[in-house]
């Protein structure tokens, strides 16, 4: 309560009274919250799909005629009407106008005791701008991709070149959230088949949605392990969301090149085509769009040539890059793993300084050449079955990564889950083989 | 619809450097009355803040913006179509009071007057390393047309006072321009005004009409 309210009550005291019931008194208030209220209360304005508004709509008896004469409108609009995309506004003023008389007449063929709740008059107004965006998708989407076709062309052409194989480390994202975001890539890859904008919306919303519990869950791993985090209470503001995104966008491109075809097109048919005043800026639907957009914006502003370089040049680099992917927790200690062993014994012959920074105390004396050889070789591979141990965190983090794979609202169930142990074994390979290359060209 | 139903939705961004604070004077703010279970959130990019001024019920969708410089760019995708803008700058630190200067006259360039304006400098747990003067920042606040605050996110001062003005000035703003721009299907109104809001028809909220 804030003072204004206090104050702009009475002065003077005065008792009042005030009952709360449980139920209306009136009888016929009651029977319609009971039995018409199942029908439409599962069904949310902003999670539920075109096909369930659609049979959300049929199931209306009374609005079976309003349901004629909106197709009549979208088939008016889909053979006669040509969508010019320099007048958009006209496009969106007619449907909007076809929505609103649609919902105008169902609100009055309906009942009005159901028609006076406000959620309600919610769901109904989802429901027809689902309809009719689902009947005229086709042409509007077709004509937004063709505007801006080059544009997504060479946005699509950036992230599967430039953008696939960056990490969130290099697009510096707060090394506490760093972790592997299998949910959101899945959401991610829903977003080119959905039909209405409130659909791609929902499922933005559920990318960004899926990027938070990711990092929420990790963070709270992280926690019960005692491993540090750098700040006591880490939150996720823009500045992580958007490089995250942008991660999350890249690695759905790697899945699935098609995901990133028409990110431009979609954005300006989620920007233009949500007609419901209602939805539309209200509430975090737009946060989701406006991040994404940003995302989409920032892959197309920068430069990424620079890391895809850096990346080309070592396979070293590379396979780093995809032991941060999988391995979430002690990459910074790996790192130092890979690059330390090679140092301190390549250092070791010329200066006998830097022996003091080796921590594993040399083999004494060795007598022969080979004997030296042999006895490097056998402290990196002790020294890289060290390394593994984060990484068997690792294959932890992406069991929990398949179990979540596993369920069934999955389309492509199974690619995941072979390519999980691939990029293990690729991991494992290259790493080990890696080490050895280093410490033999060191010597030679 | 009765004057009291009325619900006020506005969209306020907060602009600001990196490390000036702006994500911890918005969660003091929205947490401090949150229940227990918001406290664990980590999202802290967009926030909801439901409030009642003088009997009027006011939603503040309050949007975080990304602070470092290399996201600067994608400023006007964050700040389109809000109510209001709090401006932070850490008062130990010149220069982000320089880059608050910076965004006010974007912000003027691109919005106009129909933007609410706050200016806030925060830490003020911090006065003694205080580098920005008081009476420089509130006669930059002045010149631009702007409201000047003090806010400590770390002792909770000043932060519940920010925002309450900010909503009555955003509600006076609306006022005045709702007849303006009372029908508009294309491109957003200053405020969307909506009767009733979505959660009193939960179970048997929408009954009692």
């Amino acid at each position: 309560m804030t003072a204004d309210n206090i104050s702009s009550l009475p002065k003077e005291y005065k008792q009042h009274k005030i009952f709360i019931l449980e139920q209306p008194l009136d009888p016929k208030f009651k029977k319609q919250c009971s039995q018409e209220g199942k029908d439409y209360h599962k069904l949310l304005p902003s999670h539920a799909s075109l096909t369930e508004f659609k049979e959300f709509l049929q199931s209306l008896p009374q609005c079976t005629k309003v349901l004629e004469k909106l197709d009549q409108g979208i088939q008016l609009f889909n053979s006669n009407y040509m969508i010019l995309t320099d007048y958009l506004n006209d496009a969106v003023t007619r449907l909007t106008n076809l929505c609103e008389e649609g919902i105008k007449d169902c609100l009055h063929k309906l009942d009005h005791k159901l028609t006076s709740d406000i959620k309600f008059k919610d769901i109904l107004t989802a429901a027809v701008e689902s309809y009719v965006m689902g009947g005229v998708h086709q042409k509007v989407f077709r004509v937004l991709c063709q505007h801006h076709l080059e544009e997504d062309k060479h946005l699509s052409a950036k992230i599967c070149q430039q953008v696939c194989d960056v990490t969130p480390q290099d697009l510096k994202v707060s090394p506490d959230f760093i972790c592997p975001l299998p949910n959101a890539v899945r959401a991610m890859l829903e977003l080119e088949n959905l039909t209405t904008p409130l659909e791609k919306l929902t499922c933005l919303k559920s990318v960004i949605d899926n990027i938070t519990a990711g990092i929420t869950n990790h963070v709270a791993q992280k926690k019960t392990l005692h491993l540090a985090i750098s700040t006591e209470e880490p939150c996720l503001t823009s500045d992580d969301l958007i490089p995250l995104l942008v991660s999350v966008i890249a690695q759905a491109s790697m899945e699935s090149p098609s995901s990133c075809q028409h990110l431009h097109s979609n954005i300006s048919y989620m920007e233009n085509f949500t007609l419901a005043s209602t939805t539309k800026d209200r509430d975090e639907l737009s946060y989701c769009l406006v991040t994404f957009r940003a995302a989409v914006q920032f892959i197309a502003s920068s430069d990424f040539s620079e890391n895809s370089r850096k990346k080309q040049n070592g396979v070293k680099k590379l396979t780093m890059a995809k032991q941060s992917m999988s391995v979430s927790d002690g990459d910074a200690s790996s790192k130092n793993g890979i690059s330390s062993p090679g140092h301190v014994l390549s250092s070791k012959r010329d200066s006998p300084v830097t022996i003091s920074h080796s921590t594993t105390p040399p083999p004494t004396i060795p007598s022969g050449r080979q004997d030296r050889q042999r006895s490097r070789v056998s402290k990196v591979l002790q020294e890289s079955s060290a390394i593994s141990s984060p990484e068997q965190e690792g294959s932890e983090m992406k069991s929990i990564f398949g179990g979540k794979h596993s369920v069934p609202i999955l389309v492509n169930e199974g690619r995941p889950q072979t390519q999980t142990p691939v990029q293990l074994g690729d991991f494992l390979s290259a790493l080990q083989d890696d080490l050895c290359d280093q410490t033999f060209g060191k010597q030679a | 619809m009765a004057e009291a139903g009325r619900k006020y939705n506005f969209k306020i961004v907060l602009l600001g450097e990196g490390c000036v604070g702006k994500t911890s004077l918005v969660l003091r703010y929205v947490e401090n009355k949150f229940n227990d279970k918001h406290v664990t959130t980590l999202q802290a990019s967009f926030l909801n803040k439901k409030l009642n001024v003088g009997g009027k019920r006011v939603n503040l969708a309050i949007w975080d913006t990304a602070g470092q410089e290399r996201f600067h760019a994608l400023g006007p995708i964050y700040y389109r179509d809000s109510n209001g803008a709090i401006l932070v700058y850490d008062i130990t630190d010149e220069d982000s009071f320089q880059k608050v200067k910076n965004w006010v006259r974007e912000l003027r360039r691109m919005l106009g007057q129909d933007v609410c304006l706050c200016i806030v400098g925060n830490k003020t747990d911090l006065e003694k390393d205080r580098h920005v003067p008081v009476d420089e920042a509130e006669a930059y606040a002045g010149s631009v047309n702007a409201k000047h605050y003090h806010t400590s996110a770390k002792l909770n001062r000043g932060i519940e006072e920010l925002f309450l003005d900010l909503s009555k000035g955003m509600m006076e703003k609306s006022e005045s321009t709702l007849g303006r721009h009372h029908s508009g299907t294309g491109g957003r109104s200053g405020v969307v005004v909506v009767d009733d809001e979505q959660q009193s028809a939960r179970k048997s909220g929408g009954c009692c009409g």
